[in-house]
């Protein structure tokens, strides 16, 4: 019966007479990305996942050649983890995840989002490391992953990101010094505060990552 | 109307179904006569029942109890052993008196209506029970611990009854003789050792716990060893892992799994593929990642596997030519890849074969086919398979439904399908067909219910061919010439985007087509010239019309009211002109209408208001003019306003806010007596789309058009200011009221209105401050308020600041991020505060006095020792520098706050 009633479905999905578009990675992206995330309250609602080209889906925008340049998911009650997948939206500028439930890893891959203007994750329950891929994002301007639970040591790496306007790792669970280089020597000290950091960093004297 | 159906079909399954049980078990006892005690006590059940369709009116006194509907006495000893009162639709009270049913040995009280009460204890006391059905028959509660006693009983079903909740499962433990266990939606959350207590049970053969809210496979102690067990249902649960090993200890007896929609994770381990009895193998949809191993070739059984819609890679295994045994394989909605082995072409026993949206590449050819004699549904769309056959091959199958969309099967038409002569289903669109359709085709189809050759490069004219199926959609080829004859058959017709052309009245006139009896007809995107016709009246069984992106010019004909079936009226992109006529009054049904993009002029006509059954007003893009007319605000289930690009003057009417569809979440289950966006005929659905304009940008809805929101008056001439009413669209996705004249401030509480995606508002003669509340938007992805005159800082907010300077722009007296220009202390009406918590911030300045203080001294205590670093002391200070600042600021505005209140 349910096998039935599925088939049906998607029976239904694909035989309309809307013209197929081509596969398009960015929204075989965000379709798996859907499929990783609880979400009590349907804002995901109108990520169609025959309509391969996502740029009317809500919350997602694209710019004028259909690339997705925007997620804006933030405060809509979704739950589960990210995926690599994430890595295929080359053209994004803005990840706004901020106050979800949102758990798991930070993937590696959003290190391949060159053109990332802003990642905002906080307030959500990332756990494990800050992943170094960060730092490839030359664009980046807000960085926001406080109010999570991330470990390990701020990387170092980071502090190339010229860029850098807004940094907030607070209420984490971050070990070792504080970077002191680069933007890092511009953000306030509530950026870091509420984790097991042992202050700013004292170059060729201690291990950055001292304490971890 | 479908689900009236299935309920008159469920209503007589039902029917058939009680007066067959109760029937057969009537003759069953025919040579016995009843027991006494046993009668009295069936007697005083019944006085305790509901029993609505009187289906237990056998039982009177005056009978012998044993003859009476759904009793079923011992042959020899005349006592009452048996009562199988399923879909009798009892409800009630369940007597104790059943206790004196002593050899009760057999009880089925499923699909009735208890009405949620708790299943009776002392059903526990029935020690003879082998046989105990309660499902579908509406208990809830707590499943009492007392059917523990039952240590006879076989057969226990409690499924399906939504609201039924066990605490733990050692009750079950003294039931020794189990062998069929159905608790399917009973709330198991609470019992983590599930599984060890099942597996206990020597005898237990079949055991189904699907939507048990279960959230673990793993065993909590020990392993798992279950000696007999057959069939494992454990669908719908939440375990959220990967898939356990153990299943390995069932190889000797497991026959059916089913893991579908469970939430696991990981890739499929090589253990399930020990299970060499397995004949059906269900683990759709799951998050399942990694290859199918080509130990799937193992599974010798094997009939039914479904793998659809979890995220699988690699190749489909070379092993699976080893599944003779195959009747329906789903492969579909995966990341497969690489090409389908030939070893396909072995399964002669395979009847449906699902490998549809993957990435599999290659040729697919005779061989591939070689064996499937039985194959009945074939679907392979949206892969990158090139179908690429003979053009004289005669396939060994006889299909009955095809879906190869979006794959390779062009140029050439497929000539095999003159062979298929069961054939209901047909979809080839975007297959690169490109030649002409054979002189065969046409009067083959008249037996194919439903086709779909769209988005090919068909060439072809159908002046004079007969059609007969019953949807039939050509969109997007290069059909010409004059309509096809069509039979009463026919419901839906999409030949849009090809190349009919010349006046559109000798096109829709014909007489050999006046009795059509088409619902969709969409002839968007052709060459159709000249005037509206005046032949109306044969197409009045039409609910979607689609004449958009022709050349149509004159006016809208008063003999176009004749439509009054039209849900669906479109007209977008044409040359017409004149007035909306009067007629479109007795339209009643019209649920979109869509005229933008022509030269109509004159007025929003007010009579529109009665059209309540409206979702979408397009009407952008033309000459009208006039007010906006309130009665617009009778609209309660708009959610599409797009009154764009016209003269209109006046002010926006307050009265918005009565448009409930904007106002209130959507019900779950639709409402509407008809759904005007789309029309269902089987699988097939013909979907309306909409060009759309939600954040500064053109975008064509189509299936997600019922979700769309939108609010779009701009480019008119409105004045006055914005309606503060207008907050109260908790549900409006999209605002644009740009290009007016629109004066005073922005409502307040705009960041009430959550959903917002989109807020333009830019090039009116707005002022005041931008409105706190705009942080609250969390949603918000396209702003624009350039070129009016707000003043003061702008709010702070992730996504406020996210925009560019463009968004802001025009307003010189705008500061603060993202203008370049700073805010004076004059410009500094806002409070600095955190981000997002614009208005919340209601600590005391003590607080942070206290705060400062405190944090001096811990800083200066660790700051002291190390204070040689250079770039230590330079962060030190500018830190220290900072926090004095920013105590200093917050200090400052606290005071006056407190002042101030």
């Amino acid at each position: 019966m349910a096998p039935l009633s599925l088939l049906s479905v998607f029976v239904t999905f694909l035989l309309s007479f809307t013209p197929a578009l081509s596969t398009n990675s960015e929204g075989n992206a965000l379709h798996a990305l859907r499929r990783r995330l609880s979400d009590p309250t349907n804002v995901l609602q109108s990520w169609d996942p025959t309509l391969v080209n996502p740029c009317t889906w809500f919350h997602v925008t694209c710019d004028s050649n259909n690339h997705v340049i925007r997620l804006d998911l933030g405060n809509s009650n979704v739950s589960g983890a990210l995926g690599p997948e994430l890595g295929e939206l080359k053209h994004l500028q803005y990840l706004e995840l901020y106050r979800n439930e949102i758990g798991g890893k930070i993937p590696e891959e959003l290190g391949s989002l060159k053109n990332l203007v802003s990642m905002d994750l906080y307030e959500n329950k990332f756990e494990g490391e800050i992943p170094k891929s960060i730092a490839k994002l030359k664009s980046l301007r807000f960085l926001r992953l406080n109010n999570n639970k991330l470990a390990g040591s701020i990387p170092r790496e980071l502090t190339s990101l010229s860029n850098l306007k807004v940094f907030d790792v607070s209420n984490n669970n971050l070990c070792g010094t504080i970077p002191v280089d680069g933007p890092f020597a511009t953000f306030p000290m509530e950026s870091f505060e509420n984790n097991r950091l042992s202050g700013p960093e004292l170059q060729g004297l201690v291990p950055y990552d001292f304490g971890c | 109307m479908g689900a009236s159906d299935a309920t008159h079909m469920l209503f007589l399954l039902w029917f058939f179904a009680a007066t067959f049980s109760l029937s057969f078990f009537k003759t069953m006892s025919n040579e016995v006569s009843c027991n006494e005690k046993d009668k009295q006590a069936l007697l005083s059940l019944k006085r305790g029942l509901i029993d609505p369709f009187n289906l237990l009116s056998s039982w009177s006194s005056q009978e012998d109890c044993c003859r009476w509907d759904g009793v079923h006495c011992d042959n020899k000893t005349s006592r009452v052993t048996e009562l199988h009162l399923a879909y009798t639709g009892i409800g009630g009270e369940i007597s104790r008196s059943l206790l004196e049913l002593e050899f009760l040995n057999y009880l089925d009280l499923s699909f009735n209506d208890f009405n949620r009460t708790p299943i009776p204890t002392f059903l526990g006391s029935m020690g003879n029970l082998t046989h105990l059905d309660l499902s579908d028959a509406n208990f809830s509660g707590l499943i009492p611990h007392q059917l523990g006693n039952l240590s006879s009983l076989c057969y226990l079903y409690l499924g399906s009854n939504f609201d039924l909740y066990a605490d733990n499962l050692y009750w079950m433990s003294g039931l020794f003789s189990i062998r069929y266990i159905d608790l399917s939606s009973v709330d198991l959350h609470k019992e983590a050792d599930w599984l060890q207590i099942m597996s206990k049970f020597s005898s237990l053969s079949e055991l189904y716990l699907s939507n048990c809210k279960l959230d673990s496979l793993n065993p909590s102690l020990g392993f798992v060893n279950f000696t007999s067990l057959q069939v494992l249902y454990l669908s719908g649960n939440h375990f959220n892992h990967e898939i356990p090993n153990w299943f390995s200890n069932l190889s000797t007896s497991l026959l059916k799994l089913y893991l579908d929609d469970s939430s696991l994770k990981g890739e499929i381990p090589p253990s399930i593929f020990n299970l060499e009895k397995l004949e059906y193998l269900s683990l759709y949809p799951n998050h399942l990642i990694g290859k199918i191993p080509e130990s799937l070739g193992q599974l010798k059984h094997l009939t039914y596997l479904d793998l659809s819609f979890n995220s699988l890679n690699g190749p489909i295994p070379l092993s699976v030519g080893n599944l003779s045994h195959m009747r329906t394989l789903s492969l579909n909605q995966n990341q497969l890849n690489g090409t389908i082995p030939k070893s396909l072409g072995l399964l002669s026993n395979l009847e449906e074969l699902y490998i549809q949206n993957n990435f599999l590449t290659g040729t697919i050819n005779e061989g591939h086919f070689k064996k499937l004699s039985k194959l009945k549904d074939l679907s392979m769309s949206q892969t990158q398979l090139f179908f690429n056959v003979n053009s004289n091959w005669v396939p060994p199958f006889q299909l009955e439904y095809v879906s190869m969309s979006s794959i390779k099967i062009g140029p050439n038409f497929p000539s095999w399908l003159q062979s298929q002569r069961s054939l209901g289903f047909l979809d080839m669109s975007t297959s690169g067909i490109s030649s002409k359709a054979p002189s065969w085709f046409w009067n083959w189809t008249s037996n194919v219910e439903a086709i779909d050759l769209s988005d090919n490069h068909i060439e072809g004219d159908l002046s004079n061919i007969f059609l007969n199926s019953t949807v039939i959609n050509l969109r997007s080829n290069h059909f010409k010439g004059r309509f096809p004859l069509l039979s009463e058959n026919v419901k839906v017709l999409n030949i849009a985007n090809n190349s009919y052309s010349g006046p559109i009245s000798t096109f829709l006139c014909q007489k050999v087509i006046r009795k059509n009896k088409l619902v969709v007809l969409d002839v968007s995107n052709n060459l159709l010239s000249g005037e509206l016709s005046h032949c109306w009246r044969y197409w009045k069984s039409l609910i979607h019309l689609n004449l958009g992106s022709n050349s149509l010019a004159g006016r809208i004909p008063y003999s176009m009211g004749a439509l009054v079936n039209l849900q669906s009226l479109r007209l977008q992109n044409n040359n017409i002109s004149g007035d909306i006529p009067s007629s479109f009054k007795n339209c009643s049904n019209f649920g979109l209408i869509d005229i933008g993009n022509n030269h109509l002029t004159g007025i929003i006509p007010p009579w529109i208001g009665e059209m309540t059954n409206l979702l979408v007003l397009r009407l952008r893009s033309n000459e009208f003019k006039g007010r906006i007319p309130p009665q617009i605000c009778q609209l309660s289930s708009l959610r599409v306003l797009d009154l764009a690009d016209n003269s209109l003057f006046g002010v926006i009417p307050n009265c918005l806010k009565n448009i409930s569809a904007m106002a209130l979440p959507e019900p779950n289950i639709q409402v509407f007596p008809f759904d005007p966006l789309k029309y269902m005929y089987g699988y097939v659905s013909y979907i309306e789309n909409l060009k759309l304009v939600p954040k500064g940008k053109e975008l064509e809805y189509a299936r997600n058009l019922e979700f769309v929101k939108i609010i779009d008056l701009s480019n008119n001439n409105l004045s006055g200011s914005i309606p503060t009413e207008i907050c109260v669209l908790f549900e409006l996705r999209f605002l644009n009221l740009s290009r007016n004249h629109l004066m005073g401030k922005i409502p307040e509480k705009i960041g009430s209105m959550k959903e917002l995606e989109s807020i333009d508002l830019s090039r009116n003669h707005l002022s005041g401050i931008i409105p706190p509340s705009v942080s609250n938007l969390t949603f918000l992805s396209y702003l624009d308020l350039s070129y009016n005159n707000f003043y003061g800082r702008i709010p702070s907010s992730t996504q406020l600041q996210s925009f560019d300077a463009l968004s802001y722009v025009g307003n010189p007296q705008l500061c603060g991020d993202p203008l370049p220009k700073n805010c004076t202390i004059e410009e500094e009406s806002l409070k600095r505060s955190p981000i997002g918590s614009a208005e919340d911030d209601s600590i005391n300045s003590s607080f942070y006095l206290g705060m400062g203080v405190g944090f001096a001294a811990g800083f200066w205590a660790i700051c002291g020792a190390l204070f040689f670093n250079r770039t230590w002391r330079h962060s030190c200070f500018r830190f220290s520098d900072d926090i004095r600042d920013w105590i200093y600021v917050n200090t400052v505005i606290k005071l006056n706050w407190l002042l101030k209140s």
